[in-house]
C-alpha cells in the first residue's frame, strides 16, 4: 500500500474520530480500539490460532472428501458446500476469545472493585474490548480462510446477491456468542466458577449450532430442538448462505440474528444488574 | 538418579502423584461438579461424530464405534495428563516468568518437578467419560476394552511428551504462552480425530514431528485389526517421544534466564 493511501486512511480515520462523542460513548469506542490493537499486536498467537483452524478445516475436509457424492446428494449437499459451510462456522468460533474468563478472574482477584467506581459499566467496557478483538480476528481470518476453502474445493460459491450479507451475519453470529460468553462470566458470581458452564455451552453451540453438519441434515427431533435455541443464529445463520444463496434466506437469517441479539443483550442487562447487586451486597467470590 | 537411587525417585514420583490427586479432590463438591461437567462436555461433543456418521455412513471402514474408541482413549490419556502431569502445559509460562528457578534449585529432577507441578480436577471427568466410551464400544469383547485402556496409558506418554516439546519452544521464542496453548490445542484436535484420507505430507507429520497418530488413531487400528508391527510402533512412540522431549527440555535449559524466584507456595 502506498504512503499516500496510508496517509489518506489515517486522515479519514482521524476526521471520523473528531466527531463529538459523549464521554460514555467515547470510553466504549476507546475500548473497542484497545481490544483491536491488542489483538493486532499478538500476530504470532494469531498465526498459531490460524494453524489450529487450518488443522480442523483440513481434517474435516479430508473426511468429507471420502464420503461418496451420492451419499451427500441424499441430504442435498455436496463436498464443496460442506467445506465452505464449516469454514464459515469455524471462522465465527475462532474469532472469539474467552472473555468469560476475564470476568471470572476479575471477580476472583478483586479487580472488579475498582471497575465499579468508573462511570461506565464494567460489563459494557469488557464487551467493547472483546468486540474490538473479535472484529480484528474476524478480519484477519477471512482472507486466508477463503483461500484455504478455495484451495480445498477450487470453487468460490459466492452469489453477488448475498455476498453483502456474509460479513454482517458473521459479525452478528460472533456478537451473539460474545453476549452468551458475558452471561456465562456473570454466572460466576453465583456458581463460584464459570468454566463448567462455558464448556457445556460451547459444546451445545457446536452441536445445536450445526458446526460441522448443517442443521438441514439433522434428524427431525434434534433439528426442532436446535431451532428453539439461539445456537443456529450463531453458526448456522452465516454459514447457511453457502447452502442457500437466495436473498430471502439471507434476510431471514439476518432477522433471526437480530431477534436473538436483542434477547441476549436484554438478558445481559438484566443479569448484570443482578450481578452488581450481588457483588455489592455479598462481596466477591 | 545416583544420589537418591531408583527407589528413591519412584517414591518421590509416587508422593508427587498422590499430592496432585489430593489437591484435585480437596474441595469434594467442586471436584465432583467439575468432573461431572467435563464428562457431560465430552459426551455432548461426541454427538457431533454421531451426527457425522448418520450422514456419511462409514469412512474407509471406520464407524461411529471406532471413533468412540478413539475418542475414549484420547479422553482417558488427556485426563491422566491433566490430573497428574498438568505442568507440561504450563512450562512455557514458567520459562517466560523465570519461574523454573524453583525446580532447578531442588536436589531432584527439575523436569519431573515441573511435570507434576499442576493438577486439574476436571481430568478425572475426562478419565471417567473416556473409560465409559471405551467400555461401551468394547462391551462384547472385554479383552479389547482392557487393551484400549492399556493404550490410553501409552498415549498419555505421547501427549505429555508432545505438550512438553511444544512448550519448550518458549526457550527459543519470545512469543506469548498463548502460542504454545494454540499448538497444544492443534495437537489434541488432530489426535482426537480419525486421520483417514489426510494428504501425504500431513500424514507424515502425524507420525513424526506431531505424533498425534500414536495417541488414538494407530491404537484403534490395532483394535480393529491386530498387527504386532503397529503395536511395536505405539510402544516405541511411548518410549521415544518422552526421551526426545526430555532432551529438548535440557537443551532449552541452556538458554533459560533466571527470574530470581526461589520459593513457590502451593
Amino acid at each position: 500500500m502506498s504512503a499516500t493511501i496510508k496517509r489518506g486512511i489515517r486522515q479519514s480515520l482521524s476526521l471520523s474520530l473528531r466527531v463529538p462523542l459523549s464521554p460514555r460513548t467515547g470510553a466504549l469506542v476507546h475500548c473497542v480500539g484497545l481490544g483491536a490493537r491488542e489483538a493486532w499486536s499478538e500476530k504470532l498467537a494469531m498465526a498459531a490460532r490460524f494453524l489450529t483452524f487450518s488443522v480442523i478445516i483440513g481434517t474435516w475436509a479430508s473426511l468429507w472428501h471420502i464420503v461418496p457424492a451420492a451419499t451427500l446428494t441424499r441430504v442435498s449437499l455436496s463436498y464443496e458446500q460442506l467445506v465452505w459451510y464449516f469454514t464459515l462456522t469455524e471462522i465465527v468460533v475462532f474469532s472469539l476469545g474467552h472473555c468469560y474468563r476475564q470476568i471470572e478472574d476479575d471477580l476472583a482477584s478483586g479487580a472488579l472493585t475498582t471497575a465499579f467506581v468508573r462511570p461506565v459499566s464494567y460489563i459494557a467496557l469488557t464487551l467493547a474490548e472483546e468486540l474490538g478483538r473479535m472484529i480484528v480476528t474476524l478480519g484477519s481470518f477471512t482472507l486466508p480462510s477463503v483461500a484455504l476453502a478455495w484451495a480445498l474445493t477450487a470453487q468460490l460459491p459466492f452469489e453477488p446477491a448475498t455476498i453483502v450479507f456474509l460479513p454482517v451475519t458473521l459479525v452478528g453470529g460472533g456478537a451473539i456468542v460474545l453476549g452468551v460468553q458475558v452471561l456465562i462470566g456473570l454466572s460466576a458470581a453465583w456458581l463460584g466458577t464459570a468454566r463448567p458452564v462455558f464448556f457445556i455451552t460451547q459444546k451445545l453451540i457446536f452441536v445445536l449450532g450445526g458446526m460441522i453438519v448443517p442443521l438441514t441434515a439433522y434428524p427431525d427431533l434434534l433439528r426442532k430442538l436446535a431451532w428453539a435455541t439461539p445456537f443456529p443464529a450463531m453458526l448456522y445463520a452465516p454459514a447457511s448462505l453457502m447452502l442457500d444463496p437466495a436473498r430471502g434466506h439471507a434476510e431471514a437469517m439476518l432477522a433471526l440474528q437480530g431477534i436473538w441479539l436483542i434477547a441476549i443483550l436484554l438478558a445481559v442487562v438484566l443479569l448484570n444488574a443482578a450481578f452488581e447487586r450481588r457483588v455489592l451486597t455479598k462481596g466477591l467470590i | 538418579m545416583t544420589r537418591f537411587g531408583l527407589t528413591g525417585h519412584l517414591g518421590w514420583i509416587a508422593a508427587l502423584a498422590t499430592a496432585n490427586l489430593r489437591s484435585a479432590v480437596a474441595d469434594r463438591g467442586n471436584f465432583i461438579a467439575l468432573a461431572g461437567f467435563m464428562a457431560l462436555n465430552n459426551l455432548i461433543w461426541f454427538s457431533i461424530w454421531w451426527l457425522f456418521f448418520a450422514v456419511a455412513g462409514e469412512i474407509r471402514g471406520w464407524t461411529v464405534s471406532d471413533v468412540a474408541a478413539l475418542y475414549g482413549i484420547v479422553a482417558v490419556a488427556f485426563g491422566i495428563h491433566t490430573t497428574f502431569f498438568g505442568g507440561a502445559r504450563t512450562l512455557a509460562q514458567k520459562v517466560r516468568d523465570g519461574a523454573l528457578d524453583v525446580y532447578l534449585g531442588r536436589p531432584r529432577s527439575a523436569l519431573v518437578g515441573v511435570l507434576f507441578s499442576r493438577s486439574d480436577p476436571t481430568g478425572l471427568g475426562d478419565i471417567l467419560s473416556g473409560a465409559a466410551l471405551v467400555l461401551w464400544v468394547t462391551a462384547a469383547t472385554p479383552e479389547k476394552g482392557a487393551m484400549a485402556l492399556g493404550f490410553a496409558g501409552l498415549s498419555t506418554s505421547v501427549i505429555v511428551a508432545s505438550y512438553l516439546a511444544i512448550n519448550c519452544l518458549a526457550f527459543i521464542s519470545r512469543g506469548r504462552s498463548s502460542v504454545s496453548d494454540q499448538l497444544c490445542e492443534s495437537f489434541l484436535m488432530l489426535a482426537s480425530m480419525p486421520q483417514v484420507g489426510l494428504p501425504g505430507v500431513v500424514k507424515i507429520l502425524t507420525y513424526t514431528a506431531l505424533p498425534a497418530a500414536f495417541v488414538g488413531f494407530v491404537p484403534v487400528e490395532i483394535l480393529r485389526d491386530f498387527s504386532a508391527a503397529k503395536l511395536l510402533e505405539v510402544v516405541a512412540a511411548a518410549i521415544l517421544c518422552p526421551l526426545a522431549a526430555a532432551g529438548l527440555f535440557h537443551l532449552g535449559l541452556r538458554r533459560y534466564s533466571s527470574g530470581n524466584r526461589m520459593i513457590e507456595l502451593r
